[in-house]
């Protein structure tokens, strides 16, 4: 009896210690170590670079509240990456690399871009977000306060951005996924754009141009989507115009892309005809090439329909589609974009069948599905799916450099980098000739370079900026939230969502950000709400 | 089909482990019976004796030759003259003494394996037999029928007839036992008399009652704490599978539901309400050995339940009896010969109250009518292409069946003086009424007592038990079918072509996954005691318990509807140990000195550790669904996963108690605790209590108040603490789960998903008891009430952080909030003999109350979110925990006049008026999404009258939980017939009917169900009442308008009273039974849930009560799709050798 009240002697018989996981205090000692940490700052890009984020292109409803109903799951991912970069850059410095101190700086190098595009993400939204750069306490998180403005969160991203810059590597060296070079000196340029530093953004965009790292790939259906008929996902994946890009895999849960099967076409097996094919983003498509037209007509609900070819049978889904009338400009990238009644898109799967929206039965209920990011795989389907994700492309760094050329009064060298992208897809793309019916040819309109959108002409802007905002809308729609970001930075919601037709009483002028989440508020008294809410 | 001949394997399996387990028993069995092996040894040692004119002293050497037996006797008393000459085969030890010894002269018996024999001393009466008679009666002078007599130490004996009396053949200088249920037992010797009549006395209740109390027994007039105590007679008569069942309605301040009609699930117990956020379950100690399930211990292997209600009882088990305590004392072994028990039933299950849900084409004819009233032109269903739809059957009857349940139980015990052993197995097979459902289970258990010398005692429990549980899919599917749509049939023989044509979206109705549960579970359990001196004992108990958890899931690839239903076979295990060692070191003092002084006192060491790991696989693309193993999916589809956790906990328990001349008793305890969970700071916690008894009885005066027997008052005060929170808080550990994909390769990030938290310390809970005892009417009569009062501080819940602390895991475990739970318990009850009658009838009634005094987010309203979001609680100061919360609707929206009638000019947070942009007035109606309502919309009340319905609106409508509990049972006894019955009511508690149905809730909870189907509202004047709005289809996408808000158009009141189980028994005579062997037959029929009464529109008051769906923490929303209780009849017999 004695040997067993020893056996279980008080103070260690209290002490439980973890045996499945590792305590922080003894983790963080190695160079693997380190570079784990680094990877979880990443990790958060999977959560929400998928289509949770790629819903921000809707500007719906930035139009009117700027409000997004999920947003509270971005922001928090936003947070775990800051908070992730925080943990590796304390414990980093510590850690004894043996004399590799190019790899412990381009780690930290790493983490402090990461933190720092974070930052400048939550702060595009929300404006003065709280400025947490270390672990804190539960205790002091609760007396954390917004920074007093917006500022303070640009500056610190770019003296972050400054200091990482150096020890980042160019696309040409470094691994695929990791940021680079090329993703400093555009965010660097980005934010300069924001605070309308129009020189130092130039500086920066034009060290992207002239390294040579990048360049627009010659086939814009290669972009986001995928022209040919492959079976060939990665298309798109890490090419010369790829500037940062959140990398997926298949089949893996909290590494794919989150699309499962949304947007997708299905097997096309004919016995399949549950198909989500989304129509979420169509209505924004069409209003940026119908801006200014009168007659948008709008049934309650339309179909799409796929047909099996061997026996014609149709295969329906029912969804409520906005309609669109078939007589708007044509723009070279639109069925890349969306597939609207009369294309003819091949299964991505199965070569059986194909997506007609020619029949006549569906004439009068045409509708626009998103077609970027389309499952270019067999495989994909039903199945946890891993495309990658377009955060930046180079034909960001064109239009910007177009866009501060526009700012410093170049207007010829604007046009002249906008009609970079711009010709890609109306004149030097060599596959432009979309099928428009089979055995169908579609000619584009010559007159492409001299297209006038005019609803934004009655919005007061003059033609150079209506034309960069169109270029940048038809380039980017469906992209990762581009166009959002763009509208945060031109300020001109107002403006566009007037330009859209939406009722007066429903667009809030004085509302400048998103609303800041109105739980966090509640948990902490001394955050204030955004103006207009 | 395929399936059935692998699950015979698993059975097979099963059977194979059991075979191994029986072996190590044996041989565990072997070295605990040893010591009683003499007993055996005399009776079963058979040899040859074979002797010629020996001396008798001779023919012992011969025995002493050929057997282990030794001879003790003194030669000047043996008849050395005699000579024998034996020669017999195959005979027993006491077959050749009852040859060789005049049992006139000489007696003998065994000590060990040693035969002392002596000779009688003649001036006693000659052991001759003598024919003895007599008359029992009671104090009142009544015969009582069937009291035992018997000659003590042997089994001869008999019952008393009808008038009392008996006769029976007894040694002249033996002694006669006389015992009877609720009569003291007597012994008188015979002394060669041939006429013994004997009063019976009533037993006092009480005074020589043991009762359990946690490291140690007390006796019923030492009780101080409020305790609820149920014997074993009672649980064994009621053939349950589970002893949960059997406490619903027998104990006071006991709150037992069942969760739902699936097999193998403990009821929830609440012992006096719910005290706490989250787990407010009570802590099971089964033979000393805390943590267990009830479903572990087959009811009547029971010999008593006692429940620690108030602090001072239940201080005792410190951190972890804060919730209240059950205490499990299992039946041992006892002195006399070996009884072998069978027990059996057979149960056969019902449905009893099925659903009626809708047809299909009543379905299509209302989602046309909700297209209709929302204004829609199109209405798809409105064709003559729907006709056939009028022979679709989709109900859900193909998934629910009768089925029979049986029960064995085989059980042995006895023993002697010194050693006593039982064994028993029980095997149960429950069926479910779901297709596809069962529990199996197997318990095993042994325990053995052995007095190894006067001061030295060792007890041990060794429990074995197996069950293997099945949900298979059909239960699944009834969900389904209940939640989405009332078309679709369950199986694919109904048309597939109708989902397309119908309508997209819905999922597939087929689930198709056995999720089969595995357990094993065994306890080693031992306890030496030794005497110190008279009324000290030092004890040791020392258990080592193991759950082991085999969970194989399958499911099964869909033929049809394969797009979003399973694809693919699949096939998962999760293999889950979970162990805790126990060791305490007990002192018990218990001690008079003197006429009026007694005392006790308790030292507890306690010291417990409990670990838990855990593998898990996972494998797809398994080829074909017949053969469901893991190893036969793709390697490529091959996960797993492992992990482990532990926790220790340290108890310094100290008990001291003081009774003077029975009258006065004081107690007073103190538990000192440690919690591995908490940090070394904050670990150790004080549990103290005092209580005080009054037994009122003992005083003189009493005297003068004849009609009552018993008195007693209690009175109690004590503090008891949880740790609940999760090990390893105050660690900041790393989580591996977070990489990123690298040139399309996954790597591995680390980033501490929890950073540690220190500051969570001990919850406590502070509670005063104070009761009154009454016995009156030589006993016949009791009457106890108690009030009690529980006030929990403290409690530890999770905060969640704010999102921009950036953790993966965003809550700790903190302290805060403060609910106070309150209430009386009165019970009544009255027991009687009348003849051949004897029965008793108890009511007992306990009222609760439970409000929050303070709560963490005090400034505001906390909202509680549930699954389906409901969002129909809230928790506030000044309310009950988790009160109803929502907007009071008061009728149905008639017409459009009524609805312009009642718009109101909006003002806007500033008070002014609103204008629109054109400068009209910006009009709203009182409905609380302040559109304009359409007529058939539920109308709601505009609380504050400021002419919106918005949050300032809402208004507290109830609670989840029973404000009267009401329990009733009655047990009747004439000539050899039984009848027991036991009612439960609970009273004061609502239910919100909301059904989850995913995202698509167009089908609220029951719009499958007829009765609310049909109680819509369908134009002016259909419905105001019966508050269940027009159809609607479009929009909200649901069929009920106005649903979306919490509401109390679904609020119902789930008062009832339901008979729980009614058992008629008969026991068959003695004389017939001897005739065939056995010592007693009854055989005995039960019904269960037979009658309920209620005005409860959802399924089931008991289950809608809320304690539906998947756990506590629901309680309160009735999701309608709950299992359905079955009712159920036994037919059962209970045969004794």
């Amino acid at each position: 009896m004695g040997a067993l009240i020893s056996l279980f002697s008080c103070d260690n018989f209290l002490e439980t210690v973890p045996r499945s996981q590792y305590q922080s205090d003894s983790f963080y000692q190695t160079k693997d170590a380190a570079a784990m940490a680094v990877n979880s700052v990443y990790n958060p890009m999977l959560n929400f670079f998928n289509y949770e984020w790629e819903q921000r292109t809707l500007l719906l409803e930035a139009n009117s509240g700027l409000f997004v109903a999920d947003f509270e799951a971005v922001y928090t991912q936003f947070w775990i990456g800051i908070s992730d970069a925080n943990i590796a850059l304390e414990k980093i410095p510590d850690i004894d690399f043996k004399g590799d101190e190019t790899t412990k700086n381009y780690l930290i190098a790493q983490a402090r871009f990461l933190r720092a595009f974070y930052y400048h993400m939550l702060s595009m939204m929300l404006g003065p977000v709280p400025l947490i750069t270390e672990t804190l306490s539960y205790d002091e998180l609760a007396s954390v306060s917004r920074a007093e403005n917006v500022d303070v969160i640009r500056n610190f991203v770019i003296d972050e951005v400054l200091a990482a810059e150096p020890n980042l590597l160019p696309r040409s060296k470094s691994i695929n996924g990791r940021v680079t070079t090329g993703c400093a000196d555009y965010l660097l340029a980005t934010v300069y754009m924001f605070q309308k530093n129009w020189p130092e953004a130039e500086k920066w965009l034009k060290k992207i141009i002239d390294s040579k790292e990048y360049s627009l790939l010659s086939n814009f259906g290669n972009v986001c989507s995928y022209d040919t008929h492959l079976d060939v996902c990665n298309a798109w994946e890490y090419t010369s115009e790829s500037l940062f890009e959140v990398g997926h895999i298949e089949g893996v849960s909290g590494y794919s892309d989150g699309y499962t099967d949304r947007y997708t076409p299905a097997n096309c097996s004919g016995d399949d005809y549950r198909t989500n094919l989304s129509p979420m983003s169509s209505n924004f498509y069409e209003k940026v090439l119908l801006i200014g037209q009168e007659t948008i007509s709008k049934t309650v609900s339309q179909d799409s329909t796929w047909i099996n070819k061997s026996t014609g049978k149709y295969v329906t889904t029912k969804k409520g589609q906005t309609a669109l009338i078939p007589n708007y400009i044509e723009d070279p990238r639109r069925p890349y974009t969306c597939v609207k009644w009369g294309d003819m898109v091949p299964c991505a799967v199965n070569s059986n069948y194909y997506v007609d929206v020619t029949s006549t039965f569906y004439k009068e209920s045409t509708t626009l599905l998103k077609r970027k990011y389309w499952p270019t795989s067999s495989k994909a389907y039903g199945r946890l799916r891993g495309m990658n994700f377009i955060i930046w492309r180079y034909a960001n760094v064109l239009l910007d450099y177009a866009e501060v050329q526009y700012r410093l009064g170049n207007i010829d060298k604007e046009y002249e980098y906008m009609n970079m992208v711009r010709s890609r897809a109306w004149k030097d793309y060599p596959e432009w000739k979309w099928k428009r019916k089979p055995n169908e040819v579609f000619e584009p309109n010559a007159n492409w370079n001299k297209i006038v959108y005019p609803a934004l002409a009655q919005s007061g802007y003059g033609k150079e900026f209506i034309d960069l905002i169109h270029e940048y809308f038809l380039e980017f729609a469906h992209e990762g939230g581009i166009t959002m970001q763009l509208m945060m930075r031109w300020q001109n919601r107002v403006d566009i969502a007037k330009a859209f037709g939406y009722a007066e009483s429903s667009i809030y002028e004085d509302r400048t950000w998103f609303e800041y989440p109105t739980d966090e508020l509640a948990k902490n008294p001394n955050f204030t709400q955004n103006p207009g809410f | 089909m395929k399936k059935n001949r692998f699950f015979l394997s698993h059975q097979w399996l099963g059977i194979k482990k059991l075979l191994l387990i029986m072996k190590l028993t044996t041989f565990f069995l072997f070295l605990s019976v040893v010591a009683i092996s003499a007993d055996l040894y005399s009776q079963n040692t058979r040899f040859d004796l074979n002797v010629r004119n020996a001396t008798i002293v001779q023919v012992f050497d011969e025995i002493e030759r050929v057997t282990d037996f030794g001879f003790l006797f003194k030669t000047d008393q043996l008849d050395m003259d005699r000579l024998y000459t034996l020669n017999i085969k195959d005979v027993n030890i006491e077959k050749i003494m009852d040859e060789i010894l005049d049992k006139s002269q000489y007696s003998y018996k065994f000590i060990d394996r040693t035969i002392v024999v002596t000779k009688i001393d003649s001036n006693i009466y000659q052991g001759q037999n003598i024919k003895v008679s007599g008359k029992v009666t009671d104090s009142a002078g009544g015969a009582i029928p069937g009291v035992s007599v018997v000659v003590k130490g042997t089994t001869n004996g008999t019952i008393t007839n009808a008038d009392g009396s008996y006769l029976l053949n007894v040694p002249a200088n033996g002694i006669l036992v006389f015992s009877f249920v609720g009569m003291k037992t007597q012994e008188v010797q015979i002394a060669g008399k041939t006429t013994i009549d004997i009063v019976m006395e009533e037993e006092t209740v009480g005074i020589g009652e043991v009762i359990a109390v946690g490291y140690g027994t007390l006796r019923r007039s030492e009780i101080t704490g409020s305790i609820s105590s149920v014997k074993g007679e009672v649980l064994g008569k009621i053939p349950v599978t589970n002893i949960s069942s059997a406490l619903a309605g027998t104990a006071k301040g006991v709150m037992v539901f069942d969760v739902d009609g699936d097999v193998g699930q403990d009821a929830i117990i609440k012992i006096r309400g719910e005290s706490t956020i989250g787990d407010s379950n009570p802590l099971i100690v089964i033979d000393g050995v805390p943590g267990g399930n009830l479903k572990d211990v087959p009811p009547d292997e029971v010999a008593s339940v006692e429940i620690l209600k108030d602090a001072a009882a239940a201080t005792i088990y410190g951190s972890r009896g804060a919730n209240g305590v059950i205490l499990i004392t299992t039946k041992r072994g006892f002195d006399g010969k070996i009884q072998v028990t069978y027990d059996g039933y057979v149960k056969f299950n019902t449905v009893a109250n099925p659903l009626e849900i809708l047809d299909p084409y009543s379905t299509c004819f209302l989602l046309n009518e909700a297209q209709i009233m929302d204004g829609a032109a199109i209405t798809p269903y409105n064709t003559p292409d729907y006709e056939w739809l009028k022979s679709i059957r989709s109900d859900y009857t193909d998934l629910i069946r009768d089925t029979y349940t049986y029960r064995h139980k085989l059980s042995i015990a006895g023993g002697n003086k010194q050693h006593q052993f039982r064994l028993s197995a029980t095997y149960d097979d429950d069926q479910g009424t779901f297709v596809n459902n069962f529990y199996k289970s197997g318990t095993f258990i042994f325990s053995s007592d052995h007095q190894l010398s006067k001061r030295l005692k060792l007890s041990n429990t060794f429990t074995y038990r197996q069950a293997h549980r099945r949900n298979g899919y059909a239960y699944n599917t009834y969900k389904a079918v209940l939640a989405y749509a009332p078309y679709l049939t369950a199986f694919t023989n109904g048309n597939p072509n109708l989902y397309t044509e119908l309508e997209d979206g819905w999922s597939t109705l087929a689930y198709s996954s056995d999720n089969d549960i595995y357990q094993d579970n065994y306890v080693f359990n031992i306890e030496g005691s030794y005497t110190i001196m008279e009324g000290l004992v030092l004890s040791d108990r020392f258990a080592y318990k193991q759950n082991n958890s085999n969970q194989e899931v399958f499911n099964y690839k869909q033929e049809v509807f394969t797009s979003t239903g399973q694809n693919d076979n699949t096939a998962s295990l999760n293999y889950a140990k979970g162990s805790s060692l126990l060791n305490d070191v007990m002192l018990n003092l218990n001690r008079t000195f003197g006429e009026k002084h007694s005392v006790l006192g308790t030292i507890v060491f306690s010291t417990e550790k409990t670990k838990g790991s855990y593998v898990s696989a996972y494998r797809s693309g398994l080829p074909f669904s017949s053969v469901p193993s893991l190893n036969l999916g793709t390697t490529e589809s091959a996960t797993n996963d492992g992990g482990f956790s532990d926790d220790t906990r340290v108890g310094l328990v100290g008990r001291l108690g003081y009774t003077y001349n029975k009258k006065y008793v004081v107690q007073a305890s103190v538990r000192r605790d440690a919690s591995s969970r908490f940090t070394p700071e904050k670990r150790w916690a004080t549990f103290p209590s005092v209580s005080f008894a009054w037994n009122i009885d003992q005083e003189p005066f009493m005297e003068k108040i004849p009609f009552i027997t018993g008195a007693k008052l209690r009175a109690s005060w004590g503090r008891l603490g949880r740790d609940k929170l999760d090990a390893y808080q105050y660690y900041s550990l790393v989580n591996l789960t977070s990489g990123y994909i690298f040139n399309n390769s996954q790597t591995t990030g680390a980033n501490i998903a929890k950073q540690a938290y220190e500051g969570t310390g001990w919850e406590g809970n502070e509670s005063i008891d104070l009761g009154i005892e009454l016995y009156s009417l030589t006993n016949r009569l009791y009457f106890s009430v108690d009030y009690w009062r529980k006030n929990t501080v403290d409690m530890i819940f999770d905060e969640t952080l704010p999102l921009y602390a950036g953790l993966r895991n965003n809550t700790i475990s903190v302290n805060g909030g403060e609910i106070l739970n309150k209430g009386f318990e009165f019970e009544l009850s009255w027991k009687e003999k009348k003849g051949d009658l004897s029965y008793s009838v108890g009511a007992n009634l306990s009222t609760y109350k439970n409000e929050v005094l303070s709560w963490p987010f005090d400034e505001g309203i906390e909202r509680i979110y549930r699954l389906g979001n409901p969002r129909c609680f809230a928790i506030e100061k000044g309310h009950p925990y988790y009160a109803f919360y929502m907007v009071d609707a008061i009728g149905i929206w008639q017409s459009d006049a009524e609805i312009d009638a009642a718009r109101y000019h909006q003002k806007g947070a500033n008070g002014n008026f609103l204008y629109g942009s054109t400068g009209t007035p910006t009009w709203g109606w009182p409905n609380y999404s302040r559109g304009r309502p359409v007529p058939g919309n539920i109308k709601f009340k505009d609380q504050n009258n400021d002419g919106i319905i918005d949050d300032n609106d809402y208004v507290y409508k109830g609670q989840r939980y029973p404000s009267v509990i009401v329990g009733l049972n009655a047990n009747f006894e004439y000539k050899g017939f039984d009848l027991s019955v036991i009612c439960q009511g609970n009273f004061g508690q609502s239910a919100y009917i909301y059904a989850t149905a995913g995202a698509d809730s167009r089908l609220k909870g029951g719009a499958t169900d007829e009765y609310w189907a049909y109680a819509r509202w369908t134009g002016d004047g259909s419905t105001n009442d019966v508050m269940e709005p027009r159809l609607s289809y479009a929009g909200s996408n649901q069929w009920y308008s106005g649903q979306n808000n919490p509401n109390d158009a679904h609020l119902h009141k789930t008062d009832y009273l339901r008979v729980k189980t009614a058992t008629l028994g008969y026991t068959f005579k003695q004389s017939f039974l001897k005739k065939i062997g056995m010592n007693s037959v009854r055989i005995y029929t039960s019904g269960f849930n037979l009658f309920t009464f209620t005005k409860y529109p959802g399924a089931d008051p008991e289950l809608g009560g809320g304690y539906s769906y998947d756990s506590y923490s629901n309680a309160g929303v009735d999701r309608i799709m709950t299992y359905p209780v079955p009712k159920s009849y036994i037919l059962g017999a209970q045969i004794n050798f």
